[in-house]
């Protein structure tokens, strides 16, 4: 999909949703506009503005006129890396309420994440072992002891 | 000039302020020389440390963090062609073929003297015009600040990269995002779709670290990290002689000007500033063609013009509370984090830390042009750090930090989430800017509004009979009308 397309459909997608669920929201009492009315305009406008943004574009397209978009923005470089990494994060967001608790959880989280995202030579794995739990104990120690903050 | 301006100086220069502004100015530097870190990421990520600490501190720290940044950004650009911040894109195109010419240390003396003067002469107007400026806002009622507002968005919806309609579709999504919760004028529960914890909205912190640091982890490592050759010889001739003073003075302040008036100009930031400073640079020079090429001018004007825009993005922020530039609206959150209301109302009431803030952009411009100088190569050397080591420390700092501002799991879900739609957005050239801009200035714009129309009894007249409404309106209106004019001619000429 081009970059203008996915920008317009998104934004429609939002639009709707917010404008189906601002009539569910009281109306005023005490003042003019009341709590749906500015809802309601915000997504007037992001559908106003989306469906511009999408009329152009398939204007663009129909008069073949490509000026911007020529790529497919869906084909970025490394799709299997971006899939793992995000992966990669939501099992951390998982892990980190687990009872493995945040140290364990950051430590596998770190060392996977480097491995994904392209640390394989000798070099980076020496350097993956070292920082990984620095980086896990450090985080630990510095916002429970010093920042009093319980990290599960 | 008040009596309290110059006594604020004193407390700064303290031991402990003194330190968060040489740490601040440091961990600046070093994400501005990180290439992939920018300054907003930078900021953003320290906005849960400075929790915990005394909030002028936090302030200073992150002010002195923003210097250092824009400053850092010319490191990566001049030794890797890659620019360290948005900031620094007109450096790459004369800084790097002078590294490529063994002048590598020409080239960055050259920019981290500019940037300093820049930051000193964009800090006079801050000093200058902050106070007056507060003092006419103090005429400002809900209708003006609505009316401000407004036009605030017009101006970044109109001049930030990309068409006029992306950075509209931009600014209505960060509207959207910041209406969830409840409803500040009634305390009527809105857009929560049955999520308890959507009852205090989408906090700033997550959405702050998603849409800007996990937004950008996620960009590289999707794109990859650029192949780069990195210079490393020649650090030498690095201090400006008398003569090259002389050749630049004009250059220097005029870059500083213009640096510091399109910094004031809400939402356009440092990029915008650099490139229009880099323009009239060439148009000016007597050897246009060196541009591109290795132009000392080039450097000058370009790194003297970002760092304007720091204390002249500050200006509109701490004396309206509107933001300058997406720095400047991370800053603001941190305001908002910290219970201060930024506007007119700050000089009056906490002068100490308003007039405090403004002598720390001065301080931590000299001890980033002492510690640029000093740690060129240590710094220089940043630019190199594996990605693949780097963004998982990054992301761990991300989620840790999200989590421990309110000790909260699903704040974690609201930060990947809105890193997911930095990330699709950055990916349709969506600009980032309007989206945090609109999410923080739309509770602003809506009590605004909702609280001129409970006195107005709900008339709109207000808006275009009081004078100072109907002028930001009027300017609202004209640069709507001009960025539609600008985009159908550009669609006719087919660009």
């Amino acid at each position: 999909m081009k970059p203008d397309l996915t920008a317009g459909v998104l934004g429609i997608g939002v639009s709707i949703v917010v404008f189906a669920s601002s009539f569910t929201i009281a109306p005023p009492r005490y003042e003019p506009l009341g709590a749906g009315a500015v809802p309601i305009a915000a997504a007037v406008g992001l559908f106003a503005g989306s469906l511009i943004l999408l009329a152009t574009t398939v204007a663009r397209h129909l008069s073949g006129h490509h000026p911007v978009g020529g790529k497919r923005w869906v084909l970025v470089p490394r799709p299997a890396t971006l899939a793992l990494t995000v992966t990669a994060i939501a099992l951390y967001i998982v892990l980190f309420a687990s009872p493995i608790g945040f140290r364990g959880a950051t430590l596998l989280f770190v060392v996977a994440a480097a491995v994904i995202l392209g640390a394989r030579t000798r070099r980076d794995l020496i350097w993956l072992m070292l920082v990984a739990p620095i980086v896990a104990f450090g985080c630990f120690y510095l916002f429970t002891r010093i920042f009093v903050v319980d990290l599960l | 000039m008040t009596p309290e301006f110059f006594a604020a100086l004193g407390p700064i220069l303290a031991a402990e302020p003194l330190l968060y502004i040489v740490g601040g100015v440091i961990l600046g530097i070093v994400a501005g020389a990180t290439p992939g870190l920018t300054g907003a990421m930078g900021i953003a990520l320290m906005l849960p440390l400075t929790y915990y600490i005394d909030s002028k501190l936090a302030l200073i720290l992150l002010v002195s963090m923003y210097v250092g940044a824009i400053s850092g950004g010319l490191l990566p650009a001049t030794l890797l062609r890659i620019p360290g911040t948005p900031a620094s894109i007109m450096t790459t195109f004369d800084g790097y073929p002078m590294a490529r010419d063994g002048r590598p240390g020409r080239a960055l003396g050259i920019g981290i003297t500019a940037s300093f003067v820049g930051g000193v002469i964009s800090w006079l107007f801050l000093a200058g015009l902050s106070p007056p400026l507060a003092r006419f806002a103090l005429r400002f009622g809900p209708f003006e600040y609505f009316s401000m507002t407004l036009m605030a968005l017009m101006l970044i919806a109109a001049v930030t990269e990309g068409s006029l309609m992306r950075g509209i579709v931009s600014g209505f999504l960060g509207l959207v995002a910041a209406l969830p919760g409840l409803d500040p004028v009634s305390g009527e529960m809105r857009l929560t779709f049955g999520f308890h914890q959507l009852a205090g909205g989408f906090q700033p912190l997550p959405v702050l670290i998603g849409i800007f640091a996990v937004s950008q982890i996620l960009l590289m490592a999707g794109e990859g990290a650029p192949v780069t050759e990195r210079v490393t010889t020649g650090f030498s001739r690095m201090f400006m002689t008398l003569a090259d003073w002389r050749r630049q003075a004009v250059n220097l302040v005029r870059s500083s000007v213009v640096g510091t008036w399109i910094g004031i100009v809400p939402g356009i930031g440092a990029n915008i500033g650099s490139i229009v400073a880099y323009t009239l640079a060439k148009s000016a020079s007597r050897t246009p063609d060196r541009f591109g090429k290795g132009s000392e001018e080039g450097i000058v004007a370009s790194e003297t013009a970002n760092n304007a825009t720091v204390a002249g993005a500050l200006i509109p922020l701490i004396t309206m509370g509107v933001p300058g530039s997406v720095v400047d609206a991370i800053l603001l959150g941190a305001l908002v984090i910290h219970n201060i209301q930024p506007g007119p109302l700050l000089f009056r009431n906490e002068p100490d830390l308003v007039y405090g803030l403004i002598w720390a952009v001065l301080v931590a411009n000299v001890v980033m042009l002492a510690l640029m100088l000093a740690g060129i190569r240590i710094f220089g050397r940043l630019a190199t750090i594996p990605k693949a080591l780097l963004n998982p420390v990054l992301l761990v700092m991300c989620c840790v930090g999200t989590f421990a501002a309110a000790n909260r799991h699903f704040d974690l879900w609201i930060m990947l989430g809105f890193g997911l739609l930095g990330y699709v957005l950055q990916r349709c050239r969506v600009p980032l800017g309007p989206f945090v801009i609109a999410y923080i200035l739309a509770p602003l714009l809506e009590k605004n509004l909702r609280s001129g129309l409970m006195m107005s009894a709900g008339s709109y007249e207000p808006l275009i009979t009081r004078p100072i409404s109907a002028t930001f309106l009027a300017i609202a209106l004209v640069t709507l009308v001009y960025a539609v004019v600008s985009e159908v001619r550009a669609a006719r000429s087919g660009r």
